[in-house]
């Protein structure tokens, strides 16, 4: 039996990536995967747990590349 | 002998995944966004470290077939940064120069404010102009389009409605006359 995967943890640095962007970016994956955002001192923490059939790092580079293309926006 | 580290010092390099250490002394953070940027559409690429002292850039191909070899990347990515670099310091340089040439447009367009006033001698190059002549700043009454001499902004309609009574009128006429024999 296939064990259930447990999911990544994405490590967004607060100096290069802000909050409103890496939410913004974890919407659109709402759909395809369970995202959960948590803020701290050293940084935004995203857990993805993708849906079948996509795989957890695919996701969260998908993820990654959003982010930092809200980024540029903001910029 | 130990190689010279470049501003973008060392690369750590894997089949997938290539790591790019970038001086932000050199790079201002805004290249770098506008570097990686351009590489979105072909990788995945994920900013980390220090933007005072030293910036990692992660670059993972998407398709790796196609991707080419990790020096080629890096290569491309460091050329890029300088690209976004110059262009960064070429619109700082030009800010003012933009504004003002947008802000002149912008007053033009409304057209309360002659922006750049036209002069006599403006069209007239300073090699023609007769020896020991003075170039006087007169400015030129610019309402003469107004007058409309060529009846440019007259409608068609109103334009034609008259050539075609002129027109017509003598046509009737003959046609009058030819009945009058007629009936002689």
């Amino acid at each position: 039996m296939a064990s259930k995967s447990t999911g990544i943890s994405v490590r967004f640095n607060k100096k290069f990536y802000n909050l409103e962007s890496v939410q913004k970016s974890a919407k659109q994956f709402r759909s395809l995967a369970d995202l959960k955002i948590s803020d701290s001192k050293s940084g935004i923490d995203v857990r993805v747990v993708a849906k079948k059939p996509f795989s957890d790092s695919l996701i969260a580079d998908e993820l990654k590349n959003y982010a930092l293309a809200e980024m540029k926006d903001i910029i | 002998m130990a190689k010279k580290k470049t501003a973008a010092e060392k690369s750590k390099t894997d089949n997938k995944e290539i790591k790019i250490a970038v001086n932000p002394k050199i790079y201002p953070l805004e290249a770098i966004y506008g570097a990686a940027y351009v590489f979105l559409d072909r990788a995945y690429v994920f900013l980390d470290g220090n933007p005072k002292t030293k910036i990692m850039v992660s670059i993972k191909s998407k398709d790796e077939e196609n991707f080419g070899k990790a020096d080629k990347i890096k290569s491309e990515f460091l050329n890029e940064l300088v690209n976004c670099s110059l262009r960064r310091q070429i619109a700082e340089r030009n800010a003012k120069l933009r504004e003002y040439v947008a802000g002149a447009a912008l007053l033009g367009a409304s057209g309360d404010i002659n922006v750049f006033p036209v002069t006599e001698t403006d069209n007239i190059s300073p090699d023609e102009l007769p020896i020991g002549t003075e170039i006087e700043e007169t400015v030129i009454e610019t309402e003469t389009w107004k007058e409309d001499p060529f009846q440019i902004a007259v409608p068609w309609e109103e334009k034609y409605a008259v050539a075609e009574k002129v027109e017509i009128a003598p046509a009737v006429k003959t046609e009058t006359k030819k009945k009058k024999t007629k009936k002689k």
